[in-house]
């Protein structure tokens, strides 16, 4: 297969997996609309003090105002003409355009994402990696054994426990917030978020290398007389990552919804903490425009993916 | 001679005793930076029409003023704008003295027109969220109905002086112009900018707008030329942080100079010894109870028995951890209405079990009931789970409802519910704090969710609205609060008590009543001895 002919296929099949992809998203949007309208409570309620009473004549002023009070398919035909015009509506809570609300909030959350996979690809790999060559040695037990532990710890709870140890007893780091910006407010919500991931991936690097390992084509290598280290590399490592890969595209999506209590418990201006207030006060636009954004991002990793696996295992085709 | 001598020396003693107080305490100082937590979340927009929530009056009292505020000790309205005022003999038109030296931080001067426009927005459907603010004044409804441009009960006598008519007795009139929605906003400049107004916020109020970063921080500074005296701080940042757990940590580590202590929290703050003295603590304006709907709960001595059930003394030291006031009746200690003389339900659960006979219910045939309730540790489901076995002894049976506030407000409304627990009252006046919920002329949407009807107790409330004189009035309120308590439309549980932890650095927090987060933040101020100084 010619590189032209192999680059026209690639090019199609992207546009196909886009157009797909509106659709899903299509979907996402449609269904969402209607599920959020059949869940109890109302915006204009908890306007107002929910401990204290409230006119009726005021709220039914404000469920006019958003426009709560006509029929729902019309205001379903509304939102989606606004949606193709790139408008996702105006929030509830705060008089501002949801599009305004994500714009700030996404840049946040997107480093701390970022950062986070980073670590945990990094970390993570590494560690199954070395795991897996050790196999039955003290190390390769210490780090399953950890693991483990990551795995099945909360995050709120290993979030604290960070705080608490590294900021409140030794003062190293600081507890939350964004302070001036710099990377240290980052390194406690990044290795928070981190962790079960970290530790996911190690297991699944470790069974997937040691699957290899036994492989025909790695003892042909060897036999070959190539060095030990360009097997465990070339053949190895990159044979490996495929299941590695699925599982880190699948938890990137894992992780940006995990933002929702790393972002609240580090007092960070992110989407996860957007997403969580606008829920409480069922600010309708905004969580229909913050699980927007979070379906197009798990789509679009999603997409990456699939493309990575052609590129490592070319036995993969896209036809 | 000796004499003068002696009177000399006594003297001097006397100047030198209280010189040395007067050094003692410590004189107030300028500078720094507060960091203040708004621990029930995000207000979202801070432009005073939208401002319904406590959430945003924290905020908004910082940035502008109103025509009085309320003194936190005595709970009555004492001047902020106004000098002064005059009500008429009446109670039907009030005439209010503002200050003429008092301009808005973009430099205008603040005027009578300044504050009736501000009253006339409030009410304006198409601009604010607040619209039953001032439905006592006379013409606003024609004025909301588009019948009228202006609210003729607000006139403008000179640049400071208006006069306000209402056209019926409204006892809490002054409280209305005291509190969240009636801050005064700048004429021309909103006439200029419109609705860009909420992005810019001009207030009269101490601190100037700078920036608010949405579910993170607001941040004002200091306004030099406040009509009352520049504040202390510098700065003023309110930090957004909802997440109790997440609060202890910002204040161990000093990056927050106050934090609003929940009854999980209290422990951990109560064992360090280095915050001993740095405890504050209110009775609050909150009743915390379980709202019977009466339509489930139509027999009265079910619900006396449920009174009688519960050995409230233990939950509330057990599990509120001592942070509130067990019940007598439904006005809390800090109400200028509060009953001391009132007993309440004493734990018997032998006359519970009694009077449970008597309406046909037994441990083997249970009156069953849902309670619906939130995560709240203090007045939610926790506290139900709590309280059942002993409900369960005198023949209830109980399934609590775990659900999130959002979705229980609708319930209540439609009356498809038996009973919820909550927090309820909020309100300086007795009378609104005892009609809000019980009233019978309040819409059961409009806050009357148990349908409590009560004639007797109706006939009391209507007098007391009546009842312009004080003192009158609070015997007419006790009279109301006897008959509900003997007839009870729900469970009451405790008077709460808030409880806030100040870093030791920080000067003039006041226990506040209504709400311990509303400080005044003018005379705060901070030692040398602060972080961020």
């Amino acid at each position: 297969m010619s590189s032209l002919v192999y680059h026209n296929i690639m090019i199609s099949y992207i546009i196909s997996r886009l157009l797909q992809s509106i659709v899903t998203l299509l979907v996402i949007v449609t269904l969402l609309f209607f599920l959020l309208s059949i869940l109890p409570g109302d915006a204009a309620l908890l306007a107002g003090d929910p401990r204290m009473t409230q006119d009726p004549e005021v709220i039914a002023n404000m469920r006019a105002k958003w426009g709560l009070d006509r029929p729902i398919h019309i205001r379903y035909l509304d939102y989606m003409y606004n949606l193709f015009k790139g408008n996702l509506g105006v929030s509830f809570l705060t008089n501002t355009s949801v599009n305004s609300l994500i714009a700030n909030a996404f840049p946040h959350t997107f480093k701390l994402v970022l950062i986070s996979f980073l670590i945990s690809t990094t970390i993570g790999i590494f560690l199954g990696f070395v795991a897996a060559m050790k196999r039955g040695s003290f190390a390769d037990l210490i780090s399953m054994f950890l693991a483990i532990v990551g795995i099945s710890a909360p995050r709120f709870w290993v979030g604290l426990m960070l705080m608490y140890f590294l900021s409140v007893s030794l003062n190293l780091l600081p507890s939350g917030g964004l302070g001036d910006g710099s990377l240290k407010f980052m390194i406690l919500p990044a290795i928070t978020l981190s962790i079960p991931l970290i530790a996911l991936l190690a297991r699944t690097t470790r069974s997937s290398v040691i699957e290899v390992t036994r492989e025909d084509y790695v003892r042909t290598a060897r036999a070959k007389g190539l060095l030990e280290n360009a097997v465990r590399i070339k053949h190895i490592l990159r044979n490996s990552l495929i299941p590695i890969i699925t599982i880190s595209g699948l938890q990137l999506g894992g992780l940006l919804a995990n933002t929702v209590i790393v972002e609240k418990i580090f007092s960070l201006p992110g989407m996860g903490g957007l997403v969580v207030d606008s829920i409480h006060r069922r600010d309708l636009p905004a969580v229909q425009g913050c699980i927007l954004i979070f379906s197009l991002g798990f789509i679009l990793i999603n997409l990456l993916i699939d493309l990575l696996y052609g590129y490592l295992d070319p036995r993969i085709s896209y036809g | 001679m000796k004499n003068i001598k002696t009177t000399l020396i006594m003297i001097l003693m006397v100047t030198i005793i209280f010189s040395g107080i007067s050094v003692n305490a410590e004189e107030a100082k300028y500078g720094g930076t507060l960091n203040f937590p708004l621990a029930y979340g995000n207000p979202g927009t801070l432009d005073p029409v939208w401002a319904n929530r406590i959430e945003a009056e924290i905020v908004t009292s910082a940035i502008f003023d109103r025509l009085v505020k309320m003194n936190v000790e005595t709970l009555s309205p004492e001047p902020a704008i106004a000098k002064s005022w005059e009500i008429s003999d009446d109670g039907l038109e009030y005439i209010f003295y503002l200050n003429n030296d008092i301009k808005f931080h973009n430099g205008d001067k603040l005027t009578a027109h300044d504050v009736k426009f501000s009253y006339e927005r409030v009410m304006d459907p198409e601009v604010s969220q607040i619209t039953d603010l001032f439905n006592s004044i006379k013409g606003s409804e024609k004025y909301q109905e588009g019948e009228s441009e202006h609210i003729s009960g607000i006139e403008v006598i000179d640049d400071y002086t208006l006069k306000i008519t209402l056209d019926r007795l409204d006892i809490s009139f002054l409280n209305t112009v005291g509190k969240r929605g009636s801050e005064i906003v700048p004429k021309d400049l909103i006439n200029e900018v419109g609705d860009e107004f909420s992005n810019i916020l001009v207030g009269s109020g101490p601190f100037k707008f700078v920036e608010f970063i949405q579910g993170y921080e607001i941040k004002l500074k200091a306004f030099d030329d406040y009509f009352a005296g520049r504040p202390y701080l510098d700065e003023l940042v309110f930090k957004i942080m909802e997440e109790a757990a997440a609060r202890v940590p910002a204040f161990l580590t000093e990056q927050i100079d106050f934090d609003l202590v929940f009854s999980a929290q209290l422990e951990q703050y109560q064992s360090n010894p280095k915050y001993e003295d740095c405890f504050v603590k209110v009775p609050e304006l909150w009743t915390r109870h379980i709202a019977f709907n009466t339509e489930v709960f139509d027999d009265k001595r079910v619900r006396q028995a449920f009174n009688y059930a519960v050995d409230k003394e233990l939950v509330v030291e057990k599990i509120v951890n001592g942070k509130a006031f067990v019940a007598t009746g439904w006005l809390p200690k800090s109400s200028p209405g509060f009953n001391p003389e009132l007993e309440g339900y004493q734990y018997n659960p032998e006359k519970a079990t009694r009077l449970m006979k008597e309406a046909g219910y037994s441990v083997e045939n249970p009156f069953e009931v849902e309670i619906l309730g939130t995560t709240s540790p203090d007045w939610g489901i926790p506290i139900v789970e709590a309280i059942s076995p002993y409900l369960e002894e005198v023949g209830f049976k109980i399934k609590p409802v775990l659900m999130d506030g959002a979705s229980i407000g609708p319930l209540e409304n439609k009356g498809d519910f038996d009973a919820t627990i909550d927090s309820g009252g909020g309100r300086i006046e007795p009378v609104d704090y005892l009609s809000a919920y019980f009233w019978s002329e309040i819409a059961p949407d409009a806050g009357r969710s148990t349908r409590y009807v009560n004639h007797e107790f109706d006939k009391k409330i209507e007098k007391a609205y009546k009842t312009p004189d004080f003192k009158k009035r609070m015997v007419l309120v006790r009279e109301a609060e006897k008959i509900l308590v003997e007839d009870p439309p729900v469970w009451f549980f405790n008077y709460s008590q808030a409880i806030g932890i100040v870093q030791p650095w920080v000067h003039g927090v006041v226990k506040n009543p209504t709400e311990l987060l509303l400080q005044p933040y003018d005379t705060i101020w901070l030692d040398e001895s602060s972080p961020r100084k």
